[in-house]
């Protein structure tokens, strides 16, 4: 089992890689129907920026830097990637999107599924072990998970709802393995009769 | 120090300097500690929230 992660809780202004925060919005869909709209929303416990950090830097500096402000928004970003943390013991139960009627794979904590998955030795997720001072369960980022909310928005909501960033070099970590499960290669299935 | 509103990313020499260290095991965590993480986070899940609304279009 890996030690407890370092974060760091001192809230900068700018958004980070690596910045953890609640009760996030997801947009399902906006429904318009004879002069009704409908709006689904997701609310995530927790998510992670998995957004490059130099990218967001420049972001930052473009949109509400104090010093000449650029003739061009070629540094704006459009949107920050995140991901969603569940709590393990309800993905070990396969319960953690319940909520949503949506049924996942059990994960037994014993023997090599639930070992592999603590050890993050699968693509798909990473296990993240707080220590005590930190007010988040050990969690499960599951990159399969990963979805998009604009910048102007997590700015607007850090304030109340940062929890913390994850530390160089856990970060680091973090941020390589997503990118590892992104450019994986699907090659295709032996099927019967090949040689 | 940094300056305030100043902000040199990754690379800023102060960066790691307000790293907490945080190395207790998971068997460290006091009592009161794992209750209130139970009851503000523990539980907590991702759940739907639907709005209707009647549209208003601007001229």
């Amino acid at each position: 089992m890996p030690d407890p992660i370092k974060v760091r809780v001192g809230r900068e202004p700018r958004i980070r890689q690596g910045d953890i925060f609640r009760d996030v919005e997801f947009v399902e869909s906006v429904i318009e129907e004879e002069g009704i709209i409908r709006v689904a929303r997701i609310i995530f416990p927790f998510v992670v920026v998995l957004t490059q950090d130099c990218d967001l830097a420049q972001d930052f500096k473009a949109r509400y830097g104090r010093k000449i402000k650029p003739s061009n928004q070629d540094k704006f970003l459009i949107s920050v990637l995140v991901a969603p943390l569940y709590n393990v013991d309800h993905v070990c139960q396969g319960e953690h999107l319940s909520e949503l009627d949506i049924q996942m794979a059990t994960v037994p904590r014993t023997g090599g599924l639930g070992s592999s998955l603590l050890q993050n030795k699968r693509p798909r997720y990473h296990y993240l072990e707080f220590s005590h001072e930190v007010p988040l369960p050990n969690s499960i980022v599951d990159f399969k998970h990963h979805f998009s909310v604009t910048v102007e928005y997590l700015k607007r909501v850090k304030q109340d709802d940062f929890v913390c960033n994850i530390a160089p070099v856990y970060r680091e970590d973090l941020g390589q393995r997503f990118a590892s499960f992104l450019s994986r290669i699907g090659l295709p299935e032996k099927k019967s009769g090949d040689s | 120090m940094k300056k305030k509103g100043h902000d040199d990313g990754p690379f800023d020499r102060d960066y790691v300097a307000d790293v907490q260290t945080s190395t207790a095991p998971p068997s460290a965590k006091s009592e009161d500690m794992l209750e209130i993480q139970e009851n503000l986070y523990g539980v907590a899940k991702p759940r739907r929230v639907v709005l209707r609304g009647k549209i208003i279009r601007e001229e």
